[in-house]
């Protein structure tokens, strides 16, 4: 009985915030407090006429899919290549590519303002933002993806080549399909580390919002329930994207 | 039929680094052979078949199937088939896609597909299976889907990498069965590798014995079991005892006690005794039944000798088990024996 109780307490603490968030932007009020007066859409309606958030959703979206996309395809790579190679280069690496993970965001993202931008004389912007969020999202999707390659069974790769698969033939119709659901995993993981991340954006991105910059800089003027409208729609798109990946990876690789 | 052999291996060896798990051998295999790869675990039995494969490239030698080189040919390129040890089904697709996955790859008509997928999945008695899922198989029921997806390729050798190792012993039996069947039956030629000597007995034409990267004999499973050419072979094939002796001057004598004449080196040697030719003899050797155990239809007994040596013998007398009690004080004696010469020591 006591545990029931604890254990309702940890969870209303846990999800609470998140639930007044939802709550209070379908709520009419402009203060954010009790009573929160009837049920509107209002908040939404202005999100969807704030030309400052349509570009940040955008930039979100695009900065989210390219992470997602590319970190996708190099942590892949990496942890194939990594499985290849000896147990000893494998642990140094992985404590090598795990770096990123331990360190603090602001100097990462002052690192890479350093090398990309000062180093390489690249401008701030979107493409920087990716190059970031790739390098942070990556080690995730290398342990992921090396993880489920683990329990791979080698002899599935081996079995494809003698029936006559070549290298290429042998990774799109054998391992592709085995690894799927653990890559789809690793994209929305990377897409909800893009989403997530606040500090690499506002280092590198220079003109221009993410949603993170965009609420960040709306939290220093008003903070009106449409914050609470964008923190609902993120919600729903990352919990959205991730019910869907589970439908789509049947095979529970 | 011509005299090029089917299968010609050439000086072939591999080394990991500085190991050598296979050391230069020559094998020939002819059309229509069933060979057996024997040796202990770890012997280089896997590393041979899976360069015959092209998953490992040989360090030296050549591989040549109807005359043919095809060492520096990759997997997919030969015309060889395997059967995994731990079968690489594609856990991914059904019982039917894994076994028409090699003709779908090379763009068969789908009606050619599942038709020869159909032929495949009756000849291991798999057709009603065909849409299983693999993980919803049986060890045995997966050990014949993999053994299908090889087949239907038509390998001009099919080779099995301890195909049986997984099964229990009664599994084994009967897929040990089914296999000769399927060899017979399509008259292909198999290599197969196997730690069980009886399981090459019972299958292979063709028994290659291997030890620590060598191949220590190659023959008929007669041959092999009744004169084998190394000690190592003479001790791993069947339950032989070995017991060490002496030549001088054309006569062996056994620490045991018996002696008899052998032509041959003088130096040391070892006497190979099998366990059915050993019986009672009144003015025999001493020895004393230290272990009895019974195996179906017959009797297994283990014998300390005077030289502290154990013979093994096996009686399917009916009245053996009350003859041999643990324990007994008899006198022995043995029909026959096979000398070898052996290194001091
Ligand atoms: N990739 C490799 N790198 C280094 N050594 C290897 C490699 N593969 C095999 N070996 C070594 O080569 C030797 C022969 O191995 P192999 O797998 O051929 O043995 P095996 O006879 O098939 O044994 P088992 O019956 O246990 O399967 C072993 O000592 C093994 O440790
Ligand atoms: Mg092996």
């Amino acid at each position: 009985m006591i545990w029931r109780l604890v254990i309702a307490l940890f969870l209303l603490f846990m999800l609470g915030p998140i639930l007044l968030v939802v709550l209070f932007s379908f709520g009419s009020n402009a203060l954010i407090g009790f009573p929160m007066g009837g049920l509107t859409l209002d908040w939404y309606t202005k999100l969807a006429q704030d030309t400052g958030f349509h570009s940040a959703f955008w930039a979100s979206f695009i900065v989210a899919l390219a992470t997602a996309t590319l970190a996708t395809i190099t942590g892949t790579c990496a942890a194939l290549a990594l499985t290849k190679a000896a147990p000893k280069l494998v642990r140094s690496a992985l404590a090598a590519l795990s770096l990123p993970v331990l360190l603090p965001p602001l100097v990462v993202a002052i690192a890479i303002v350093v090398l990309f931008v000062r180093g390489l004389g690249l401008g701030l912007g979107l493409p920087v933002v990716i190059l970031g969020h790739i390098l942070v999202a990556q080690p995730f999707v290398i342990l992921i993806v090396m993880a489920r390659l683990a329990r791979f069974d080698q002899a599935t790769v081996d079995a494809a080549r003698d029936l006559g698969a070549t290298h290429w033939q042998a990774f799109r119709l054998v391992t592709l399909p085995q690894i799927a659901s653990a890559l789809i995993g690793a994209a929305l993981v990377s897409a909800a580390i893009s989403l997530d991340d606040f500090i690499i954006a506002s280092f590198t991105i220079g003109g221009g919002n993410t949603i993170s910059t965009f609420v960040w800089g709306k939290m220093r003027t008003t903070l009106d329930p449409s914050i609470n409208a964008i923190a609902t729609i993120l919600l729903v798109l990352t919990v959205g994207l991730s019910a869907l990946a589970l439908r789509v990876s049947k095979y529970k690789g | 039929m011509t005299s090029t052999p089917l299968l010609k291996l050439s000086g072939l060896s591999k080394s990991f680094g500085a190991a050598r798990a296979v050391e230069p051998l020559d094998l020939t295999v002819q059309a229509g052979d069933f060979c057996a790869i024997l040796g202990p675990s770890g012997c280089g039995k896997s590393t041979l078949l899976r360069m015959i494969a092209g998953f490992i490239e040989p360090s030296s030698g050549s591989i040549a199937i109807e005359g043919r080189d095809i060492t520096a040919l990759g997997p997919e390129k030969r015309p060889t088939n395997m059967v995994f040890q731990s079968y690489g089904l594609f856990p991914h697709l059904t019982v039917a896609e894994n076994v028409g996955f090699g003709l779908a790859l090379q763009k068969k008509s789908k009606d050619e597909v599942s038709r020869r997928t159909d032929e495949a999945l009756r000849l291991v008695r798999l057709e009603a299976f065909s849409q299983r899922m693999i993980d919803r198989l049986s060890g045995g029921q997966q050990q014949r889907v993999a053994l299908a997806r090889a087949l239907i390729m038509r390998p001009k050798i099919l080779l099995l990498d301890e195909p049986l190792a997984a099964l229990d012993l009664k599994l084994r039996h009967q897929m040990q069965e089914e296999l000769r069947r399927i060899h017979q039956e399509i008259g292909g030629t198999f290599i197969f590798v196997t730690h069980d000597q009886s399981e090459a007995f019972a299958l292979a034409n063709l028994v290659a014995v291997m030890n620590q990267g060598r191949v220590e004999q190659i023959g008929s499973p007669a041959e092999v079991y009744l004169s084998p050419a190394t000690l190592f072979v003479a001790d791993f094939v069947g339950e032989t005892s070995l017991l060490a002796g002496e030549r001088r001057q054309g006569r062996v004598t056994l620490k045991a006690g018996p002696h008899f004449a052998s032509a041959g080196r003088d130096g040391p040697v070892r006497a190979i005794v099998r366990p059915e030719r050993v019986g009672l003899k009144s003015d025999g050797v001493p020895a004393v039944v230290t272990d009895a155990v019974f195996f179906g239809a017959s009797l297994k007994v283990s014998l300390r000798l005077p030289s502290d040596e154990t013979l093994i013998l096996r009686s399917s007398e009916a009245d053996a088990a009350a003859r041999y009690r643990i324990g007994e004080r008899l006198a022995v004696g043995w029909e026959d024996q096979q000398v070898i010469d052996a290194g001091p020591g």
